[in-house]
């Protein structure tokens, strides 16, 4: 399935759920090549589950080209640079889709103050970790409740870790299966230690502050879009469509959101080419 | 050759050189090219973890009033950044800045600094808000004049630390990390014994470049006292979608107390915004807090208005050496053989003039240090996929160019891998990004910090819970 991407009308950066939504509709317009920076379709939703499965067989039933394993660099309008291990290649396409999926908010984009010492990880980042088996810490401050917040404390705690999540109970309503314990969002988060963090500081929009020791704060807060193919990265041309929401979640839901939204932008832009 | 981190005994060099950053690593890299033996201690795991990696990375052509020796060395340094930054290796940019004057007392100061500026020998000219607009678009429009400055420019302030230390490893100078020198003896022979956790090191010369921690090292040796005292600064980094807009550092006009806040195109396409200046007791105090973001991000908007709170992409804090003496390069007033450099916000501006001067006092003083001719002046350079355009040729030098770990920032496993392969090589996520920029772009290592983990990790011989974060702590506990 993975090749040297083609040329197409219609190029796919992103293999999860919404890009295959996306790749689906598109098929309809024209040719169509998906990419995606792992060697294997279903994103965030896992290459095993069998609703991906179906969905890329059908994709590919119908034409869709794959390029997996590689990644889109840079696009300017008209050439896609994509980079693989057999080098750097140019795809002619005039329309992008980027479907790239979510990234948890920065300790910049939280406003968080404080120390950056080191035990301060994004979310995302927590979780190749783990997958290791490795136990990182004794307790874990999960931060948010971004679709990483769970699986990241479920691994926590299948390591011995302990977890304190920050997230308000509507946002949570399940917590008590994954976590050891929840504090209310606060309106500040600061992070003290300086050479590894030694704890996080909430302070309520009242004023109120207190301390919740820790060994790491995994940000897992303010899901975003991620967005990081060079001359693609604002909404200000036409032909590129950017499909990145927050919600829905489920795959299913995620996959049929695509195919809308690839629906409606492909009138925008007057249709089949 | 070249001997890192743990050694037992006592080895004797012509000099040691206390401290990593910008400026000892110069004056390290100055003297390796020549007959002298150096060894440089530095406190941290890793060079350049002081205000050499918190700063602003200006490459100034005017920084104060002629007749200081700082202004100098300055001098000294500017006409050579193109050449000295091609040998290393090291992205230089000669951009220009506009010091703007938003008012009419404003507009007065900038001319007495024009008038500085003229005496220092340095190029400057008045513009009109027409002109300011035009060298600089996104500029504030409701400027009263603009001073330019053709030779300012940016540089990349890591990558120029760590190159004077490859440089100096390179030609034979040994570099002892995690070294904080505990006591420093003097010996009847006039030498000096510095102990270190990695072992004692003696010293006919000791250069006292500690940074923010040169009134300790000056202590410890029996010197004068030297009253300096950290100075913080807040900054805030902007998302290369809006900086690499801009054209021109732009600088505020400087009052008698400050410099003030500035707005800085980085060498990696990248702004900066700062700094804030606070005066502390505590040298390791570098937290960052949202007031002060906020009043920074405002003082920038005065510059260039079209800045907003969503493009920042990071702030951070480090802390400068603040001093009545600013600018102190000398020796010892009580003990002869032992030379202080330091220097306020000025230490990447005057690293390159500050080796040579250094190595003239040491000289003067006695020290035998003869020029080798077969010293190795240039580093192997590392092209950037970022900014690489024959893609192909990149890809034939080495087919890992092509294996991208940070999108954001375009850095490929190719770079990578070597930043963790240098002379003095990262040992840690943070060394990883000082060298290549990973890591520093809108999603902060989100989508690549667990890879470049996994790289360092197999180059530093530990694994996820023990490889180094930051060049002071590790992911794990």
């Amino acid at each position: 399935m993975t090749a040297r991407a083609a040329d197409a009308a219609y190029v796919v950066v992103g293999a999860g759920p919404s890009g295959l939504g996306c790749a689906s509709e598109l098929l309809h317009a024209g040719p169509v090549t998906v990419i995606d920076r792992i060697p294997v379709t279903g994103g965030t939703a896992g290459w095993e589950n069998p609703l991906i499965k179906d969905l890329t067989r059908d994709v590919v039933s119908r034409g869709a080209h794959f390029a997996l394993g590689q990644t889109a660099v840079r696009y300017d309008g008209a050439t896609l640079t994509v980079a693989s291990p057999t080098g750097f290649q140019p795809v002619a396409t005039r329309h992008l889709v980027f479907a790239g999926g979510l990234r948890p908010g920065t300790p910049a984009d939280l406003h968080i103050d404080g120390y950056r010492p080191a035990g301060v990880v994004p979310a995302t980042v927590a979780e190749h970790l783990l997958r290791t088996g490795v136990q990182l810490w004794t307790h874990a401050v999960i931060l948010g409740n971004g679709p990483w917040a769970r699986p990241v404390a479920e691994l926590c705690r299948k390591l011995g870790t302990r977890v304190t999540v920050v997230a308000d109970l509507a946002d949570v309503p399940d917590w008590s299966q994954w976590a050891d314990k929840r504090i209310d969002a606060t309106a500040r988060v600061r992070v003290a230690g300086r050479d590894r963090i030694s704890g996080v500081e909430l302070t309520t929009a009242d004023g109120t502050t207190s301390l919740t020791s820790c060994d790491a704060l995994v940000l897992a807060a303010d899901p975003r879009p991620n967005r990081n193919v060079v001359g693609a990265l604002t909404e200000d041309d036409p032909n590129v469509l950017f499909h990145q929401p927050t919600q829905p979640t489920s795959p299913r839901l995620r996959y049929d959101a695509a195919a809308r939204a690839t629906r409606s932008w492909l009138q925008t832009i007057g249709g089949p080419s | 050759m070249t001997q890192m981190n743990s050694s037992t005994g006592t080895d004797r060099f012509d000099v040691v050189v206390v401290g990593g950053g910008v400026l000892g690593t110069s004056v390290a890299a100055r003297l390796a090219a020549t007959s002298a033996s150096v060894c440089v201690l530095e406190a941290a795991s890793d060079v350049c973890e002081g205000a050499s990696k918190g700063n602003a990375g200006t490459a100034c052509s005017y920084y104060g009033p002629p007749g200081t020796l700082e202004t100098e060395l300055i001098n000294r340094s500017y006409p050579h950044w193109e050449e000295l930054c091609g040998r290393l290796g090291v992205a230089y940019r000669r951009g220009g800045a506009i010091m703007l004057a938003l008012d009419d007392a404003e507009a007065e100061t900038l001319g007495h600094t024009l008038a500085e500026l003229d005496e220092a020998g340095v190029r400057g000219e008045m513009k009109t808000p027409a002109e300011v607009a035009q060298l600089e678009p996104l500029a504030n429009m409701a400027t009263v004049a603009g001073l330019w400055m053709p030779d300012e420019g940016v540089i990349d302030p890591m990558a120029l630390t760590v190159a004077y230390a490859n440089l100096a490893v390179t030609n034979g100078a040994q570099l002892r990390l995690n070294a904080p020198v505990t006591t420093i003896r003097r010996l009847d022979d006039g030498s000096m014994e510095l102990a270190t956790p990695q072992g004692t090191v003696r010293g006919r010369y000791v250069v006292n470049a500690a940074g923010v921690r040169a009134g300790d090292v000056s202590e410890l040796a029996g010197g004068e006292p030297l009253r300096s005292w950290p100075r913080k600064g807040q900054y805030a980094v902007l998302d290369r979608r809006f900086a690499e807009q801009l054209q021109r550092t732009v600088f505020c006009t400087h009052s008698p107390t400050t410099k003030g806040i500035n707005v800085v195109p980085t060498t990696h396409g990248s702004a900066l915004l700062g700094p804030t200046a606070q005066d502390l007791e505590d040298a390791g105090d570098t937290s960052t807090d949202r007031d002060q973001v906020e009043a920074l991000i405002e003082s920038a908007r005065r510059l260039v208005p079209s800045i907003t709170r969503d493009v920042v992409i990071k702030t951070f804090a480090a802390n400068r050496p603040a001093s009545e003496e600013p600018h102190r390069l000398r020796f010892d007033q009580t003990v002869a053989n032992l030379l202080h450099v330091t220097n306020r916000s000025a230490g990447v501006s005057v690293s390159p003039a500050a080796g040579a001067y250094a190595l003239d006092l040491l000289r003067d003083a006695g020290l035998d240090a003869e020029d080798r001719p077969d010293a190795v002046r240039a580093l192997p350079s590392t092209p950037r996929l970022r900014t690489a355009t024959d893609l192909n040729t990149l890809f034939a030098q080495d087919p890992l160019y092509a294996q991208v770990v940070c999108a954001c920032e375009s850095v490929s496993a190719a770079e990578i891998n070597r930043a963790l392969t240098s002379p003095v090589p990262a040992c840690s996520l943070d060394g990883v990004r000082k060298r290549t920029g990973a890591m520093y772009g809108r999603c902060q290592g989100s989508l690549c910090a667990a890879g470049i983990s996994f790289l360092t990790a197999l180059h530093t011989n530990t694994g996820p819970r023990d490889v180094k974060q930051t060049a002071h702590g590790t992911v794990g506990q």
